[in-house]
């Protein structure tokens, strides 16, 4: 029998995560490059650099991220999965006792609750990104400092100063005041920490019972400050897994590898030469009803493949499998 | 002469009754088209900030009617009361009131009064010209013609719809505007059918449980509609569902109070809730990744836990 080989793409709206596993569930490659806007042109870089890392034949490919159903679309994927089912998965795979994931990532945050290894519960953040990556971000480039650095810094701190973490607007203006009080940028960072993982766990963890084994994973889970925070908040040890940033590609691999065993057919995944073919997308505001639908085609070398964003599925045709939901 | 009907609020209820009755009563009924971002547009910027999206939604057919179709007349239902002791709303009681500030000046409206203080079942000509048009005997027999009509409504959503496959059992609970507009609900039922799943919907709850008393509560709850939820509620849990699925308007006030005792009661009976809170902000991306997240976990909390 041949080696297996999974494939798992996270489409983030920070970063694009390509993972590949073994058979046995064991990764093998990661793949993590900033989105920077462009999720077709990212997962093309991180396929073309796959290539050239000599992985053998692909036996399933599996999507998650909220670029899901474009790429998707585009790659020919087997599984695509919502990113709360695949950090779910991810975490039981190689935590099994897991009860409580905590999942920040670059414009969303997560809270699921585990019992037994099956997800029992579970909260996103809703309009509001204070807290994620997206403001981490933002905010060490108003200070200067690189966001891997936050985390160190934070751990410097001796004595943590007050920040509200209810609204990223109002965390940055307390920020700034701080400053101007002449509080040390230590005390400042470990105070956004502070504030981001209560701000998490309020809105989030509201009513929810919080039992350990914690385990905090996305890009976020870099941040040891952040790290920290939850460990005193939480007053018990939290978890960040080595592969902590790739978690939903992971995820997503393993569901494909369920999938594909559940019910055996060749993989849809147009292979690794898709890095050099055009993929391409058109949009056109529907007009066909008062709804006004934006609706998007993806072509690839200039045949159209799929289309989507219609509330009545005129634009979908055949795709219709590829829809989000 | 034409009067318009706004397709929101409960007529997801009684629309066939209403347009019954203004058939019978000699009146040409208009039916606003089915929600789209049109009305949402403008029933947004006609309604207080405030105010919940259903009602906002509702400014906004009355606005299509008086404004696109053109009708003579705007249909208001001003329900107070539909049943004994219980009550919908206030922002439904206020209903003519708000609609009056959103209507072209001169518009008449036609009121269909359920207040138990006078009847449950009525009807009110706000204008001279449109009463005269209403003798009282041909009110009397378009209400009773209405009436049956509303029955027959009732019994079509009281029936099981969705498949009958062994697989999901999922509850929704949500009030009638919002679950059966499919615009506001994001087409919640297509989805979940779409998914082949067996939903129950608070319609379905049998009379009993709606009449029985809710064990726990020192008070019986006085909103007709929170009313029914609850006992869908408890309804569901009894059948063994897998999962119920909350779909609410932010900033409906009953809700939050009936959606805080329904948590409770499901989290002691183990089942799992997503609760879905709509606005005029809600996203769809967002709506559908916790809809398939959560029809993930009930099926993967099935097929291990059995």
């Amino acid at each position: 029998m041949n080696k297996q080989i999974w494939l798992g793409v996270d489409v983030g709206s920070v970063s694009t995560n390509l993972v590949v596993l073994d058979g046995a569930g064991q990764l093998m490659q990661k793949i993590y490059i900033r989105t920077n806007g462009d999720p077709i042109g990212s997962v093309q870089r991180a396929l073309d650099e796959l290539r050239h890392r000599e992985i053998e034949t692909v036996s399933g490919l599996g999507i998650t991220g909220s670029g899901r159903q474009l790429i998707a679309a585009a790659v020919g994927a087997d599984l695509v999965k919502n990113e709360i089912t695949a950090h779910a998965v991810a975490a039981a795979h190689f935590y099994p006792d897991v009860q409580t994931i905590m999942e920040i990532g670059g414009q969303d945050s997560k809270l699921i609750l585990m019992r037994q290894g099956v997800a029992v519960d579970f909260a996103m953040n809703t309009v509001c990104a204070a807290g994620t990556g997206s403001f981490l971000d933002q905010q060490a480039g108003r200070l200067k400092l690189p966001v891997e650095r936050l985390g160190e810094l934070a751990l410097q701190a001796t004595n943590p100063v007050r920040i509200a973490g209810r609204c990223s607007v109002f965390a940055e203006s307390d920020m700034i005041h701080k400053q101007q009080m002449g509080h040390s940028l230590p005390d400042i960072v470990a105070g956004l920490c502070l504030a981001l993982v209560r701000n998490f766990l309020n809105n989030l963890g509201k009513g929810k019972e919080l039992l350990p084994p914690f385990v905090f994973q996305g890009g976020v889970a870099a941040n040891i400050g952040i790290r920290r925070a939850f460990e005193e908040v939480l007053g018990a040890e939290v978890i960040v897994p080595e592969h902590y940033g790739v978690m939903g590609a992971v995820g997503a691999a393993l569901l494909a590898r369920e999938e594909m065993q559940r019910n055996s057919r060749p993989t849809a995944f147009r292979g690794f030469g898709l890095a050099n073919r055009e993929i391409h997308c058109e949009s056109l505001e529907c007009t066909y009803c008062p709804n006004h639908c934006e609706v998007v085609f993806l072509q690839l070398d200039g045949q159209t493949i799929a289309g989507w964003g219609d509330r009545c599925g005129r634009w979908q045709g055949a795709k219709k499998d590829l829809r989000v939901g | 002469m034409r009067i318009g009907i706004p397709r929101a609020l409960l007529y997801h209820w009684y629309g066939k009754a209403w347009e019954s009755f203004l058939l019978a009563c000699g009146f040409t009924p208009v039916v606003s088209p089915p929600t789209g971002r049109r009305q949402v547009e403008l029933g947004v910027r006609a309604a207080q900030d405030e105010i919940c999206l259903p009602v906002k939604v509702f400014m906004g057919h009355v606005r299509y009617l008086a404004e696109v179709e053109k009708v003579d007349a705007v249909f208001v239902p001003h329900q107070i009361q539909v049943e004994k002791n219980r009550f919908i709303c206030p922002k439904f009681m206020g209903l003519p009131d708000m609609v009056r500030a959103v209507l072209p000046r001169g518009m008449p409206m036609l009121l269909w009064l359920n207040d138990r203080q006078r009847h449950l079942w009525s009807v009110q000509a706000v204008d001279g010209q449109i009463r005269r048009k209403l003798p009282k005997e041909k009110i009397r027999r378009a209400l009773s013609l209405a009436r049956q009509v509303a029955s027959e409504r009732w019994t079509e959503l009281a029936q099981a719809a969705g498949s009958q496959n062994q697989g999901l059992q999922i509850g929704v609970i949500a009030h009638p505007y919002c679950l059966y507009d499919g615009h506001l609900s994001m087409d919640l039922l297509g989805r979940l059918r779409a998914a082949d799943v067996q939903v129950l919907t608070p319609e379905m709850t049998p009379d009993r449980w709606l009449q029985a008393k809710i064990p726990g509560l020192n008070k019986p709850l006085f909103w007709t509609l929170g009313r029914r939820i609850m006992a869908a509620a408890l309804y569901y849990a009894e059948q063994g569902v897998d999962g119920v699925i909350h779909l609410a308007a932010f900033g409906c006030g009953p809700e939050s109070v009936v959606g805080e005792l329904v948590a409770r009661r499901l989290q002691e009976h183990g089942i799992p809730l997503l609760g879905l809170n709509l606005d005029e902000h809600t996203g769809e991306a967002g709506f559908a990744t916790r809809l398939e997240a959560f029809l993930d976990l009930v099926t993967r909390r099935k097929s291990c836990c059995g």
